[in-house]
């Protein structure tokens, strides 16, 4: 066994008795026994485990709990963000109302304008930023007072009614669209052309033709319990009383693009049924889930 | 959020058999690297503290690994990487000797040169080496402390005794 592998052995404390007996026929052997006995001189000071563990578990003590402040501050936080997010989506959510046949709703506004809601109709506006954009969209039906501010402006899916004024009507049913100023200015944007409306005027839209014209009343008669009519196909005027009344009207032998002026009341449904069944020279009758309207012959 | 408890060193049983497995090699490990004047006691337990404080992240078998990091980095952020000298202990006077007075003073003037031979190996070649010959750890055992392999630590420690031998006559 050569000189190397032996130093190598006795290095890895793996000498087996003969290569000691080898190992100490090596002319370095004695240098080596030297070298070990002066290196074992360098021991590191002692180092006692037990003690040192309790001045560790000490310390630890002193510390308490391993835990970090950061991840309950971290928690804290993403809820703060999510509350601050959820609080954000829904004040920017619109508010919507809306009314079912045969019912009618009073809203305020967040600055005092008021709506009037007719039956079957709904608006939706933005409660939060109602300072800044006073929008509202509309189907349906409904009368608006509007107090003094910024642009007020009701947008219907055929057209958009700004306001200058206080005090108007706004009707979409279908492929109507009426506005009626009572006070104030109002502007009508219909197919890009605005028309302004001053007190008792009426604008009156039908299938994209518009028509102008005086109205003398005060204020709309629906929100005194009547709905009144200007030259309107007949089958408008029948949607709008099956809208009061929640009832389903079928007509036989009757043209529903008859035009039709006159009124009916809100309050009861026979008088209501003569108030327009008997300027046609009609008939009425009960059917199963509502009425049947016939000419007379 | 629910660990198998196994997975972290939080336990205090699992803290406490890390501590007694790894403490007294980490001591002398840095003892050998950098000498007592930079404390290594301090930052055995320095490191350990710091174990116990990241004791979710760092699960037992990694242990090891992160204190000798630990422990190393702290020790080279206060090192000014000034040579290390080791300090060798006089074996106690005894009274009667049969020793005469002239081997006494050459044994003192044989550990003298020792001592700088030894502040001459590098790093590596010391830390190997003092494990082996003072600790009288085997070459695996070294391995697995170093995380380097056998060969890796036989090669150190043969070329550290090397170098000590000319050095040693050299002087």
């Amino acid at each position: 066994m050569d000189r190397e592998t032996l130093i190598s052995k006795w290095l890895n404390h793996e000498l087996s008795e003969k290569e000691l007996e080898a190992f100490k026929q090596l002319d370095d052997y004695n240098e080596l026994v030297k070298l070990q006995a002066g290196v074992k001189k360098f021991q590191p000071s002692d180092f006692d485990t037990a003690s040192e563990l309790k001045s560790l578990q000490n310390s630890i003590k002193n510390k308490k709990t391993p835990k970090k402040l950061w991840p309950t501050i971290a928690k804290i936080a993403a809820l703060l963000v999510i509350g601050f997010l959820a609080f954000n989506y829904f004040s920017n959510q619109p508010t919507t109302i809306q009314t079912l046949a045969s019912e009618k709703s009073f809203i305020e506004l967040p600055d005092q304008s008021t709506i009037n809601l007719n039956a079957a109709s709904q608006v939706s506006y933005n409660h939060k930023h109602w300072d800044k954009t006073r929008r509202i969209s509309l189907q349906g039906e409904a009368y608006f007072d509007v107090t003094k501010g910024a642009t007020f402006k009701v947008e219907t899916p055929l057209g958009t009614v700004t306001v200058y004024g206080t005090q108007f009507n706004v009707k979409h049913r279908n492929k109507l669209f009426e506005v009626v100023c009572y006070e104030g200015l109002v502007g009508v944007l219909f197919q890009g052309e605005e028309t302004l409306l001053r007190p008792n005027e009426r604008i009156f839209i039908l299938n994209n033709q518009v028509l102008t014209s005086k109205d003398s009343q005060t204020g709309p008669s629906w929100i005194e319990g009547m709905s009144t009519f200007k030259s309107t196909p007949y089958g408008e005027v029948l949607a709008e009383l099956e809208r009061q009344y929640n009832i389903k009207i079928t007509l036989n032998d009757i043209d529903p693009n008859l035009m039709f002026s006159g009124s009916f009341t809100h309050n009861n449904i026979e008088l209501a049924l003569k108030a327009i069944t008997i300027p046609v020279n009609a008939n009425f009758e009960k059917a199963e889930s509502g009425y049947t309207i016939i000419r007379e012959k | 959020m629910i660990k198998p408890l196994q997975n972290n060193s939080c336990e205090e049983r699992i803290y406490t058999s890390l501590f007694n497995k790894y403490s007294k090699d980490l001591f002398n490990f840095l003892f050998f690297k950098f000498g007592e004047e930079l404390h290594p006691r301090d930052k055995v337990q320095e490191a350990f503290i710091k174990l116990w404080e990241n004791c979710k992240k760092v699960p037992p078998e990694k242990a090891k690994s992160f204190l000798f990091t630990t422990a190393n980095n702290l020790m080279l952020n206060e090192a000014s990487h000034k040579k290390v000298v080791l300090k060798y202990k006089s074996t106690p006077q005894r009274s009667s000797t049969n020793e005469n007075p002239e081997f006494l003073l050459e044994e003192a003037q044989y550990l003298d040169k020792l001592q700088k031979a030894i502040a001459n190996l590098s790093e590596a070649q010391r830390v190997a080496f003092l494990m082996n010959r003072v600790e009288g750890k085997r070459f695996k055992e070294i391995a697995e402390i170093l995380e380097i392999s056998t060969k890796a630590v036989e090669k150190r420690i043969y070329g550290a005794l090397k170098r000590l031998r000319e050095d040693i006559k050299e002087l």
